[in-house]
């Protein structure tokens, strides 16, 4: 019989159920390992889906305190997109974040230490986290999720793990990976990459990356690098700021690996002609206040390769497992001839190299000026668009 | 305070209910609406306390004018009763302007008079441009004598009262305050509760469920995408048409939910507008409430249709023009008003022909004009409304879209559904109308509604009406 008071009671009470049951399946599921429980195993929660910067700010945030990798990749997307750790590599986590800030990374560096079984952090340098307007936590609950006590932290556990869609959905994949048992996961690959992997990817670069964009597409890339670095302040505090993170890390015995990502062309000539170039320099001086970093970002071959870039800010994968090799210390002598060039391009500087070093970057950016690359026109003519003095250079 | 929020669905909402439900039983209307007023303020401090002082002034200001008004004899209406009013809309109006407009009066004069004035911009008070014609509207009723007996609470209440304070629907004098006077409106009705929290979750599902998932796909493509094809332009733009209708009408769901938990009936501000089959029609079924303001306070005043059909098309494009601009301060607003006074003013012409079109072909015509206009709606500037617009008319190609990896995939799986649903799928209002004599499937309907929503109320966005 329908009387009112019975409808309500019965709309809460499926609403509870609702709630209970989805709750119940995230927690079985246990997508980002927050919880103690172990009914899936944590093999088939690899690789949750990681679709923007939000989603990797949450999934991130939970696993760099439950995963125990001897090995931890930090940076922007950048290194996210360029160092994937594709499938059960239990040893390498990469906790990278698209549009990463400086007080981000150190903050899942503080919480990586904990980790005894770590030996070593890269970490992949970016020049945009150390600018005035990158300052702090470029989403309100990261510094939560990453610095917050433990009352308030459990709250946004229940509410981000158990009573979210984005959970549910990370779940239902977790689940279905489950379902079709260990048999049907991709068999894992080492990180880095095998030599013979990586000259395979690098032939098959061809035109699905930066080379292959049309000129649309390109100007809507180079659209936030041409407004971020017109706009460009170098902050002093943020190299401090490095430096403590980078003690943190060497206090906990880990070892500590710097790398500056390669640029491709497009965005070097961002920074050529929005003015930035001497204070790009200036920044891989003060860089080197947290340490010796091995820079892949100056112009030679690789900016040249467009097809070794996805597209103007990210480099390929393949490229990426090449720079792994040689940060580990790795040989990458099969890797094919392509991998000459990417191994080439890594210069380790030092205080005793880098003014020469530097010297010689001014020496072959000056080479490089006018040099036929569509990027150049295209960037002067943003720029122009943009209303930015620094368009004549 | 968003509807769309933890602190509103589990705090705010259950202390106003358990409130409303402990006050009534002390049979005293003054302490319910006297609960209901200082939550409702307490509801819009919550944004920002400093505007708390505005609203309060303006509530208090147009309650004394009102009065006035209304004691003014009948015979003394042409001159000093006439003079209160006009003062009393300058005051709003003036309000209004100064935080709403007053850069883009002196930009456009800038422009103009080749100067370059600037003043620094202001955060705009929240939903001050729903106040500002609510209190319009009393202003006028209480001129042409429309007022009924009301004290100061009520009318507090009419204003401040939370469920429409923020982005309507634009509500009137006699549409609410009698119904504050009624003996048992606040005793707590348990049909009402159930009725209004389903509504809610429709509202609160459209929300976050539906329109939200357009948002990361539309601002890439309006705001900067340099040059944009003919699939993108199209397909940004019916996801921007189903992004705001989804969200807009949604609050309103959420708005008329709200206030039938509390007895209250809100007028219905969207009747499937995209199934319109005429301009006419749209106006009808988009923005109800402030569709009949137009008509009532700006379109009839001005002559409406009694000075001939050159003056009618004139007065149906000027209402049209400043319902555009009261939108926002902007010369695109005013464009999509003004277009959208041009198509009304053809579809009037067009009736007098008498020629009746194709259903498939009038909806079609419609949709695409409306389409069009929302192209102004949307663009940051003109000359990105232009972007768009060369993109709609294929003048950049015809590609598929390729959209950058930073929109985060493929957003045209969520279009045709949900297109589908503002094209077929019966109104809320018809969904409530009907029996439902299951009540199995009517909590179970709610939980699934509801439950998924609340799934998504972690990262609350605000409603695109707030910025009006």
């Amino acid at each position: 019989m329908t009387t009112p008071a019975r409808r309500l009671r019965l709309m809460f009470g499926c609403l509870l159920i609702f709630l209970a049951t989805i709750a119940a399946v995230n927690w079985v599921a246990n997508p980002y390992g927050a919880w103690r429980i172990a009914v899936v195993d944590r093999a088939y929660r690899d690789a949750p889906a990681r679709t923007n910067e939000a989603n990797e700010r949450v999934t991130t945030a939970y696993r760099v305190r439950v995963e125990e990798p001897t090995t931890m990749l930090v940076g922007s997307s950048r290194v996210l997109l360029g160092m994937p750790v594709e499938e059960s590599s239990p040893d390498v986590f990469n906790a990278s974040l698209s549009g990463a800030s400086l007080a981000e990374i150190a903050a899942v560096l503080q919480l990586a230490v904990a980790n005894p079984r770590l030996r070593r952090v890269v970490w992949g340098v970016d020049f945009y986290t150390f600018d005035e307007r990158f300052i702090g936590f470029r989403h309100p609950e990261t510094r939560l999720r990453l610095e917050g006590d433990e009352r308030r932290f459990m709250v946004l556990s229940v509410k981000e793990t158990l009573l979210s869609m984005r959970a549910l959905e990370d779940s239902r994949e977790i689940l279905l990976r489950a379902f079709g048992g260990r048999k049907k996961l991709p068999p894992p690959v080492p990180v880095p990459w095998p030599e013979e992997l990586i000259r395979e990817r690098l032939v098959q670069a061809g035109q699905a990356g930066l080379n292959g964009t049309d000129d649309a597409l390109l100007k809507l890339q180079l659209t936030p690098w041409i407004a971020n670095y017109s706009a460009y302040r170098l902050s002093e505090p943020q190299v401090s700021l490095m430096q403590r993170a980078v003690k943190t890390v060497e206090q906990s015995g880990a070892a500590i690996i710097l790398f500056i990502p390669p640029l491709s062309s497009c965005e070097l000539e961002a920074i050529e002609q929005t003015g930035q170039w001497q204070t790009f320099q200036h920044w891989k001086r003060e860089l080197l206040a947290a340490g010796p970093y091995w820079d892949f970002s100056g112009y030679g071959k690789l900016e040249r390769a467009d097809s070794l870039f996805l597209d103007v800010p990210h480099f390929k994968p393949a490229v990426g497992q090449v720079i792994l090799r040689r940060l580990l210390g790795e040989d990458c002598s099969q890797c094919g001839e392509m991998a000459g060039l990417i191994w080439d391009a890594g210069v380790l500087v030092d205080t005793t190299t880098v003014d020469q070093y530097l010297t010689r970057q001014d020496a072959t950016r000056t080479d490089s000026m006018g040099r036929d690359h569509r990027c150049v026109g295209m960037v002067k003519e943003m720029l122009r668009a943009h209303g930015s003095d620094a368009a004549g250079r | 305070m968003l509807f769309n929020s933890y602190p509103f669905v589990l705090m705010f909402l259950p202390a106003v209910i358990v409130g409303v439900a402990v006050l009534s039983r002390w049979r005293s209307r003054t302490a319910v609406l006297a609960f209901l007023t200082l939550m409702s303020w307490v509801f819009y401090a919550w944004w920002n306390w400093r505007f708390l002082p505005l609203i309060l002034f303006s509530i208090l200001f147009n309650f004394a004018l009102g009065r006035r008004l209304q004691r003014v004899a009948p015979g003394a209406r042409a001159g000093r009763a006439r003079g209160l009013l006009a003062f009393g809309i300058a005051v709003n109006l003036g309000l209004l302007g100064y935080f709403k407009y007053r850069n883009f009066f002196l930009d456009t004069a800038s422009v103009a008079l080749g100067g370059a004035w600037r003043l620094p911009a202001l955060v705009l008070p929240l939903a001050i441009s729903f106040f500002t014609f609510e209190q319009i509207t009393y202003l006028v009723d209480a001129y042409h004598g429309d007022t009924s007996e009301y004290d100061f609470l009520s009318y507090s209440l009419f204003i401040s009262f939370f469920p429409h304070l923020i982005a309507g629907p634009i509500v009137r004098f006699k549409q609410l305050v009698p119904q504050f006077a009624t003996a048992e409106i606040f005793a707590l009705s348990h049909q009402n509760l159930a009725s209004g929290l389903f509504i809610f979750a429709i509202g609160l599902f459209k929300k976050v469920i539906i329109a939200d998932s357009f948002s990361p796909w539309v601002a890439p493509i309006f705001d900067s995408a340099p040059a944009v094809v003919f699939s993108d332009a199209w397909g940004a733009t019916l996801a921007f048409a189903l992004q705001l209708y989804f969200d807009f009408s949604g609050y309103s769901d959420m708005a008329i939910g709200l206030a039938l938990m509390l007895n209250i009936v809100l007028p219905e501000n969207f009747d499937s507008p995209y199934q319109a089959h005429s301009i006419i029609d749209f106006w009808r079924r988009w923005h109800m409430t402030l569709s009949t303001f137009l008509r009532d306070y700006l379109y009839i005043p001005l002559g409406g249709n009694r000075n001939g059909s050159v003056r009618r098309y004139l007065n149906l494009f000027i209402t049209m023009v400043l319902g555009g601009l009261w939108h926002g301060a902007s010369w695109t607003f005013a464009l999509w008003g003004g277009l959208h006074g041009a198509y009304v003013a053809v579809n009037h012409r067009w009736q007098r022909f008498g020629i009746r079109l194709p259903a498939a072909i009038s909806w079609a015509l419609t949709f695409v004009a409306v389409m069009v206009g929302w192209v102004f709606f949307r663009a940051p500037s003109l000359p990105r409304a232009q972007v768009i617009l060369a993109g709609m008319a294929g003048l950049n190609g015809f590609a598929w879209p390729h959209l950058p990896y930073s929109i985060g995939g493929n957003r045209y799986k969520f279009l045709l559904p949900a297109l589908a649903l503002v094209l077929w799928c019966p109104s809320r209002r018809t969904i409530m109308e009907r029996r439902w004599e299951n009540d199995y499937l009517f909590a179970a309907a709610f939980a699934v509604l509801a439950g998924l929503s609340i799934l998504r109320l972690g990262d609350p966005s605000p409603f695109l009406y707030f910025q009006f």
